[in-house]
């Protein structure tokens, strides 16, 4: 997650405040979807424990926001 | 609802959606909004509280410090979060890798004539090798000629007629 991100210039400063928001969430790991994910799931593929997020499948909760 | 911009009126300038200010992928939007876009980022601790805490907004601030507002009422900060800095870390991650791969590339690009004039070397040593081969099947030749009878008769015949 945290590698797919590019961080412009002018929110450097934000760096922190970014880091903070996502939280854990910066070391969960993308996928295409599901199927990806529960093959990675299965025992013995993966060292550590992981939270994965299928593409496909991830319900973002967004702030609402007028649509311009 | 327009919580954003009701955000952008307490505090103008001073307030940004999280997700505004990375960029990512096209494609990984959805995971990106699943991470970032859940909370605002504030410049300073005063517009947050205002933020986080109006009623028609309530929703989770960070300030630029790494404070957090949450609309439930917790805060969090007052030291450096764990695993600091690690988003300015892949950042440079980043930018070393995508230099190595173009200097790869370049590298593939410089070496791949150099392997073509390779292999007019080998060629070259090939031919040469043979060539040699054919020399001394020369020299063995004449040398088995000069030592033949036919051919001392001939020379002999030939050292008569120079002489007389």
């Amino acid at each position: 997650m945290a590698s797919l991100v590019d961080l412009p210039e002018s929110s450097a400063a934000y760096s922190t405040a970014l880091e903070v928001s996502a939280g854990g969430k910066l070391y969960n790991v993308v996928v295409e979807d599901e199927q990806v994910s529960s093959q990675l799931l299965k025992p013995g593929v993966l060292k550590k424990r992981v939270t994965i997020i299928p593409l496909n499948k991830i319900n973002a909760t967004m702030i609402p926001t007028e649509v311009c | 609802m327009q919580k954003l911009n009701a955000a952008a009126k307490i505090a103008p300038g001073r307030a940004h959606h999280a997700l505004a200010l990375v960029g990512y992928p096209e494609d990984v939007t959805r995971a990106m909004a699943y991470a970032f876009g859940d909370a605002i980022i504030c410049k300073d601790a005063e517009s947050a509280k205002a933020i986080t805490f109006n009623k028609a907004v309530g929703v989770k601030t960070v300030t630029a410090q790494g404070d957090v507002f949450d609309p439930s009422g917790t805060m969090s900060g007052g030291s450096a979060p764990s695993g600091n800095g690690v988003l300015l870390r892949v950042q440079e991650l980043n930018r070393v890798e995508s230099r190595l791969s173009k200097v790869q590339e370049s590298i593939r690009r410089i070496e791949n004539p150099g392997g073509n004039a390779n292999d007019a070397r080998t060629q070259w040593a090939e031919l040469k090798r043979d060539l040699e081969i054919k020399t001394h099947e020369l020299t063995l030749l004449e040398k088995q000629v000069g030592e033949s009878n036919a051919s001392r008769v001939w020379m002999s015949d030939h050292l008569f007629d120079s002489l007389s």
